[in-house]
């Protein structure tokens, strides 16, 4: 949890050995939501290279 | 400045600035001399119907300095209909998608009834592949939803998105009909009928355009009353040269970021999650290091094209509120494949990510999140799109209230 401590509160938050797949089955919050997304791309990174915008409509 | 160039895999490419862009133009052939291939398309917007039946005050088509609609035809035609769908067909073949989504839109699609929307999934079904998955939408006001038109929805199993801006108060500030008056109770009533059960599956979410005005808690309440499955919580339309309503050149005044807080606490603190708020969870995920889908946020290549009632390939129609013309690529489906639409310049620059900002976004700490915002609200006359959002407070402001609370939690969870 160093990495959290330090940091100084702007950019990206830094996950280095913050084990994810523990935390996201805590609960159905959307923080939970959250790190279950984190989670599935990582497990998938061929798939993320075709992620694109999508419209709004 | 030298910089690199994300592909669409992961390889990248350093290039100087003054190679790639003389002045606002990007230069493709020098881009694809670096290797960088462009993303496919993999949705089209259809604007089946080039009028509406309402006259929202923020509409982007019919309020906006770009006046084009008014020489296109009403409808899309059965013949243009066609020939956009081999497009389409064609684009999604030659590519190998194994997806594409098509949105009938508008105006308000539903203006073309239930025949012209039996017309439109008819002529896509019919060219899209074999072992494509076709995800069809409509994106619609709601007023003309009925039986009849759900039934055809319901055969071509067409998804629907409905524009709510919150309650009566708020909706009816902006949505109104020609004649002022509001149009949140024909909206409700269509909105009602789409969230029976018997209609229920077809529902895609809301879209809820942010006036800083309203009241954040009492417009998100309503929108969830409905139990949409997503929801998208947009910044109306304006730049630099034509801010939006309350957005001052003060850099201390974060109006937006204020209201979207306001609903972000609420949404965060409340578990199990009630529905999909989509900025919320894209600036979320960009945080963490991930990918955007939203326009508004992150770096991601834009992967949709527009289509206009006379067949003319547009880049996305939101780009009417900078200038006259400010979406035409000089394209058609009857004389061109939609590959030619991703070498022009302006189709490119939305697929390079940070290559495409300018000095100012590409030395700041958020751009990997922020992504210099939405590109229509970058635009400054004279000086084009390479310029940081209009709303870069208040998108500072608010990646960075989620950015503690995402933050704070981690810390506590993983203690």
């Amino acid at each position: 949890m160093d990495e959290l401590a330090e940091e100084d509160g702007v950019g990206l938050i830094d996950l280095t050995d913050i084990s994810l797949t523990e935390l996201q089955h805590r609960d159905d919050s959307p923080f939970a939501h959250c790190l279950r997304r984190v989670v599935h791309e990582r497990e998938h990174q061929d798939e993320l290279t075709m992620v694109a915008f999508e419209s709004v409509a | 400045m030298t910089y690199h160039i994300a592909h669409e895999g992961t390889t990248t490419e350093a290039i100087d600035d003054a190679d790639l862009w003389s002045g606002n133009t990007l230069n493709v052939p020098a881009l694809r001399a670096t290797g960088w291939r462009p993303a496919p398309i993999r949705e089209f917007i259809l604007k089946l119907v080039g009028r509406c039946n309402l006259a929202c005050r923020y509409c982007y088509v019919y309020t906006a300095p770009d006046r084009s609609w008014l020489r296109r035809p009403q409808l899309m035609s059965a013949p243009t209909l066609a020939a956009a769908s081999r497009r389409i067909g064609q684009h999604a073949a030659e590519h190998g998608l194994r997806r594409v989504r098509v949105v009938l839109h508008g105006g308000e699609p539903l203006l073309a009834g239930a025949a012209g929307i039996e017309l439109a999934a008819t002529a896509v079904r019919r060219h899209v592949p074999a072992g494509v998955e076709l995800d069809l939408r409509v994106q619609t006001n709601g007023v003309l939803l009925d039986e009849t038109v759900l039934r055809t929805l319901h055969k071509h199993r067409i998804r629907v998105g409905v524009s709510l801006d919150g309650d009566a108060d708020s909706h009816d500030r902006h949505r109104v009909r020609a004649n002022g008056r509001g149009s949140y109770a024909e909206t409700v009533r269509g909105l009602r009928l789409l969230c029976r059960p018997e209609h229920r599956d077809l529902f895609a979410g809301l879209l809820c355009v942010v006036d800083a005005g309203t009241d954040p808690l009492a417009v998100y309440e309503e929108l969830l009353a409905y139990a949409p499955p997503s929801v998208d919580l947009l910044l109306p339309h304006g730049n630099w040269s034509s801010p939006p309503p309350g957005r001052t050149a003060d850099p201390t005044s974060t109006p937006y970021a204020d209201w979207l807080i306001t609903v972000f606490d609420r949404w965060y603190a409340t578990s199990p999650r009630q529905t999909r708020v989509v900025i919320f969870e894209e600036v979320m995920n960009l945080l963490l290091g991930g990918h955007s889908r939203c326009e508004q946020v992150g770096l991601s290549p834009v992967a949709f094209l527009v289509i206009d009632t006379d067949g003319t390939l547009q880049q996305v129609d939101t780009l009417k509120s900078a200038f006259p013309g400010a979406p035409d690529t000089g394209l058609d489906v009857f004389a061109h494949r939609i590959d030619a639409a991703l070498d022009h310049p302006s189709v490119a620059a939305r697929q390079i990510g940070l290559a495409a900002l300018g000095a100012t976004c590409r030395g700041c700490r958020i751009v990997r999140v922020c992504g210099g915002g939405h590109y229509t609200h970058r635009y400054r006359h004279g000086h084009g799109f390479r310029q940081p959002s209009v709303y870069c407070a208040d998108l500072t402001a608010l990646i960075g209230h989620i950015r503690r609370r995402l933050h704070s939690d981690l810390r506590r969870v993983a203690s």
